[in-house]
């Protein structure tokens, strides 16, 4: 090619960069989490860290608190940034809201011209975020974290034959709620007995943390084989001496959640790691951000690998073990 | 002369062509047995290894072997991996736990092919050796057979009729990981590596064969035929050809030689009585060559043949579960397609030429071929199998037509005999090609392959079919007198001859009870049901050799057969026994069944050889056998054949729908059963009635006897009116 011809189709280049600034100029992300920076925003500043795309990250935390939510979308209104990521159920709610063709729509979209990426969302679509997974048509995406239900039903019976399991959930929570209903539904589809046990509330309509240990108690008398953990906030703080009040009635737990296992001593799980989950977030992100798609039209998605993990030294103290096959696949966990 | 010449010819060419590929494919094997043993070794170390690190990996993990949970679905994935360890088992000496055995080791977990023989051979070996931990076990490598074979004590022992080797690999202290190495596999491989290769030789052989034949036909035949053609006309001063020259070699080099000479005689002498063209340029000989359409012919009957070990099987993916029925109807559409074209595709060689409707007849079947590609339904699969018919059809009659142009009037048996042994060339090459394809690179590459191999047999038509009729047959014979002679308008048939010949009872109870039950056993028993049989306990390759065994038996016994029934004649017994055997052939296999036991893939190469032998003795004598009751002479021989073949694919399409009605109630090998008694039914019926009625008319034999006084035969007629006027 003639160094006349190259020299301009350069320039050329060079100019329609500029002019659009797909290349090099810096995008603006405003982080809005549930509490605080989790490994999730470790994924997803680590993908960013492995691209060539600046980004400029503002991050704010509303510390379990929603009222704090009003506040922060007058922020993001003053700032401008291109794109708002929100983190879990009611931070999402409160700003992304709930899709307009719902009929009793309790949450309206508080920002409609900022594209919108949600993370740890456990149920996008019983929730109202969206109306199914795919493409919105508005301007909202995001990833969900939990395990497809009947995924978590077959990961338990891969690690022995199961026909009966017990569920402790918090009544108050939506979420934990929907997961609770889902799985007696599949349970019943696949013959295996859910006994479903709330967590008692207190005057104020508040779950009470006291009642756990005789409700644990209850639960091991009635003969299951496994605690289901599921995604619940009130049993994700106590998880830790639920799992050893279970253990010692030597009743092992399945955790949902990978924040379950790391907090307790549950003996194993078909989680999402929040490492990944950061960096499938990510990847939506930059393809709003740098490859010039709709957010309506990247999809909502749950993430496509899980990781199985097994505690070694909790299988040992119950004598319950894995199939060897899963020595295939599974992490296994020593503490 | 010239068939001894040219037999030796293509012998010793064969001999010098197949003998090393017969060798390379002999050290070919050899190689492929010395890397077999190392590769199932690695497969099975690998399988083995994988297992003994999960199980030594859990045991770490969960603190003992007690905490091993699920190990015998682990053992079966590992044995489903590597197909070669026939046992695996988890051993520990005797003593280790409470409810030890009274032999020297105790087994926790086993997964093996015979548990029972597993376990008693593991425990066998045992108290063989001297070892103390594991006694009696080869220990290191396993596979080596040499070391094997040395200590076949230690090392192996029975497993039924089997070897089966041992190998222990420690899983801790006092735990061992027993593999058992089936020998058997070793030999099933090697088993069938050397018929694969030997099927592969045969057809390359066949292959061969067709392009010697025209390789031989285009340098030797032609240009001798050429040779004789011109020297007789030179003989009675006949100047108005002259042989075409193109390529070299001393055959070429000696054409053009008489050419010039004759242009020169033709410059210098102006002899009268001398035959010189009309517009005193010669024009050059159109000789005939039924060897130029073989290669065509069988490239383009190789494509449907090659197609012939999976097609069940294939149809079956675009119809309901079980729709042995639909199947059967889709096979019909090729064969209804092909009844249409085949009776048309005659009357258009005639009137447009052969070359034309051939190249036409494989366009329409490479349409179809890549149809079956494209195929989404059952409405797409029939419209494919339909084009694919209406092609096959059109190049099947071309093919006759071009035969009787082309053969010699004397020998135009022998000529119609090319065209069978071509037909059965490619049923042998192509099931075989077909079968180890679909079992080595998938259903989609033979489909792909049996297109490739239209569009050659189409390109080989356009390059070796020529557009003209030939001047003469017979080389001695004098174009323009009549004798031997295919003017370009040349028809075959004459309408008021169908009707006449389709009058004719015997021709009518020979078309019914032997010609059609013998294409429905063909189509419906050996096309259709034979495969589904075999498919049901083996692959398509073994379903092709099966299928083999079918046209061995015409290959190799249709001529000798064929030669013996004109000889002895009495045409309808042989037909008669060809059909009762036929019948007979295919009433064994669920016959067997029902008396003896289980039926094997040996009892359906069995019946299907039976059923070859039974065809070769009524197929080839058929024809003979029609052309003696049409009472109708030589000259409408093509009108016969016509119908003959139109009857006959009525029988082709009756076959499957026939079998797949027949499903609906039954099972394959008892479809099978129904179709062969059927058929040995109808042949004792036309023998009974040919017997009773005798094969001609009184009228005709006498009329036979007395022309047999009256002519002097027809070399010294054709003599006399071949001379000049």
């Amino acid at each position: 090619m003639h160094a006349t011809v190259k020299m301009y189709l350069a320039i050329v280049l060079i100019g329609c960069s500029l002019l659009t600034g797909t290349a090099w100029a810096e995008k603006t992300v405003f982080m809005v989490l549930w509490r605080g920076e989790t490994r999730v925003e470790e994924g997803f500043r680590a993908y960013f860290a492995e691209t060539s795309h600046d980004l400029n990250i503002i991050v704010r935390s509303v510390d379990r608190d929603k009222s704090r939510l009003p506040a922060i979308i007058e922020e993001i209104k003053s700032v401008q940034p291109d794109l708002v990521y929100t983190w879990g159920t009611s931070v999402t709610l409160g700003i992304a809201g709930q899709d307009p063709s719902l009929s009793n729509l309790k949450h309206p979209s508080q920002l409609t011209d900022i594209p919108i990426v949600f993370t740890m969302v456990s149920q996008p679509v019983k929730s109202g975020v969206v109306r199914a997974f795919g493409p919105t048509g508005r301007n909202v995406s995001g990833v969900s974290h939990i395990v497809p239900v009947e995924s978590q039903l077959n990961a338990m019976q891969a690690y022995m034959p199961i026909d009966r399991i017990a569920v402790i959930f918090t009544p108050t929570e939506s979420n934990s709620v929907l997961a609770t209903e889902q799985l007696v539904s599949h349970g019943n589809r696949q013959n295996i007995r859910v006994d479903t046990f709330p967590v008692p509330l207190d005057d104020e309509g508040n779950p009470r943390p006291d009642s756990l240990p005789s409700l644990v108690y209850l639960v091991s008398q009635g003969g299951p084989q496994f605690l289901y953990l599921g995604p619940d906030s009130f049993i994700a703080e106590n998880v830790s001496d639920i799992t050893d009040q279970a253990n010692q009635y030597g009743l092992p737990s399945f955790a949902a959640t990978e924040i379950m296992l790391t907090r307790s001593d549950a003996l194993y799980g078909l989680v999402a790691k929040y490492n990944e989950v950061g960096r499938f977030t990510a990847s939506k992100v930059e393809q709003i951000l740098f490859e010039g798609k709709a957010a309506s039209e990247v999809p909502v998605e749950v993430l496509p690998e899980f990781s199985y993990q097994i505690r070694a030294d909790v299988a040992r103290s119950l004598k319950i073990y894995p199939n060897l096959f899963l020595m295939d696949y599974a992490e296994i966990i020593n503490r | 002369m010239m068939s001894d010449s040219r037999t030796a010819v293509i012998l010793t060419l064969m001999a010098l062509l197949v003998a090393p590929f017969v060798l390379f494919s002999y050290l070919s094997i050899k190689i492929f047995e010395s890397h077999l043993l190392p590769e199932i070794e690695t497969q099975t170390e690998t399988a083995i290894t994988a297992v003994n690190n999960r199980i030594k990996y859990a045991i770490g993990v969960f603190g003992g072997p007690e905490a091993l949970r699920g190990v015998d679905p682990v053992f079966e994935s590992a044995r489903s991996t590597a197909p070669g360890i026939s046992l695996l088992a988890m051993t520990r000496p005797a003593g280790q736990q409470t409810d030890s055995q009274e032999t020297g080791i105790q087994i926790d977990f086993i997964s093996a092919i015979n548990p029972e023989i597993a376990r008693s051979s593991i425990e066998n070996m045992g108290t063989l050796g001297q070892d103390s931990q594991f006694p009696g076990l080869v220990d290191g490598p396993l596979y080596k057979l040499q070391e094997l074979i040395d200590l076949p004590l230690t090392g192996s022992t029975p497993q039924g009729d089997d070897s089966l080797l041992l190998k222990a690999v420690p899983i801790s202290e006092n735990l061992n990981l027993v593999a058992g190495l089936d020998l058997s596999l070793l030999n099933r491989l090697k088993q069938s590596a050397w018929l694969d290769t030997g099927v592969i030789v045969l057809a390359i052989v066949l292959i061969a064969i067709e392009i010697l034949t025209l390789v031989f036909a285009k340098n030797f035949l032609r240009p001798n035929w050429q040779i004789s053609f011109i020297t007789a006309r030179l003989a009675v001063g006949d100047f108005r050809f002259f042989t075409p020259i193109s390529g070299g070699g001393q055959a070429k080099r000696f054409l053009k030689y008489i050419s010039d000479q004759m242009a020169r005689i033709r410059e210098s002498a102006m002899t009268e009585g001398l035959l010189f063209p009309a517009d005193s340029t010669p024009r050059p000989i159109r000789s005939p060559s039924v060897a130029h359409i073989r290669l065509p012919l069988f490239l383009f009957f190789l494509s449907e043949a090659i197609l012939r070990p999976i097609l069940p099987q294939f149809l079956g993916n675009f119809t309901a579960e079980s729709a042995d029925l639909q199947i059967g109807l889709i096979m019909s559409s090729f064969l209804a397609a092909s009844l249409i074209t085949v009776f048309f595709g005659s009357i258009f060689s005639e009137r447009f030429g052969v070359r034309k409707i051939f190249f036409l007849g494989a366009l329409l079947s490479f349409a179809g071929m890549a149809g079956h590609l494209f195929a989404a339904g059952l409405g797409s699969i029939i419209l494919a199998r339909t084009l694919t018919g209406l092609g096959y059809g059109l190049v099947y009659a071309a093919a006759q037509v071009y035969i009787a142009m082309h053969a010699d009037s004397k020998r135009r048996s022998l000529g119609f005999s090319q065209f069978l042994s071509v037909l059965i060339a490619a049923e042998i090459a192509g099931p075989a090609i077909g079968g180890i394809m679909a079992d080595r690179v998938g259903v989609d590459l033979v489909l792909i392959g049996a297109t490739a191999v239209i569009a050659l047999a189409a390109m080989a038509c356009f390059l070796l079919i020529s557009r003209f009729n030939p001047d003469v047959t017979d080389p001695v014979d004098t174009p323009g007198t009549g004798i031997s002679e295919i003017p370009d308008n040349w028809t075959s048939g004459q309408w008021n001859l169908i009707t006449l010949i389709l009058r004719n009872p015997r021709f009518i109870a020979m078309i019914a009870c032997f010609a059609i039950p013998a294409k429905m056993l063909l189509t419906g028993g050996l096309f259709f049901l034979i495969p589904l049989i075999v498919l049901k306990e083996a692959g398509a390759a073994e379903s092709a050799r099966i299928l083999m065994g079918y046209g061995l038996a015409i290959l190799f016994l249709s001529p000798l057969l064929a030669s013996l029934a004109d000889r002895w004649r009495g045409f309808s017994i042989w037909v008669a026994l060809g059909g009762i055997l036929s019948g007979m052939a295919f009433a064994l296999p669920y016959t067997w069944e029902i008396l003896i036991g289980d039926q094997t893939l040996l009892i359906l190469f069995i019946a299907t050889l039976l059923f070859g032998i039974g065809q070769a003795l009524s197929i080839p004598t058929q024809i003979s056998f029609l052309i003696q009751i049409s009472n109708q002479g030589a000259e409408a021989s093509g009108v016969v054949l016509g119908v003959f073949r139109l009857m006959e694919r009525i029988g082709a399409f009756l076959g499957p729908v026939l079998a797949g009605i027949l499903l609906l109630q039954t099972s394959p090998e008892e479809a099978l059963m129904w179709l062969g008694i059927s058929s040995f039914l109808t042949a004792t019926l036309g023998m009974s009635l040919f017997v009773a009625v005798g094969e001609e008319n009184e009228e005709v034999v006498l009329q036979g006897i007395l022309d047999s006084m009256i002519k002097s035969g027809p070399k010294i007629r054709t003599a006399t009116l071949s001379m000049p006027e």
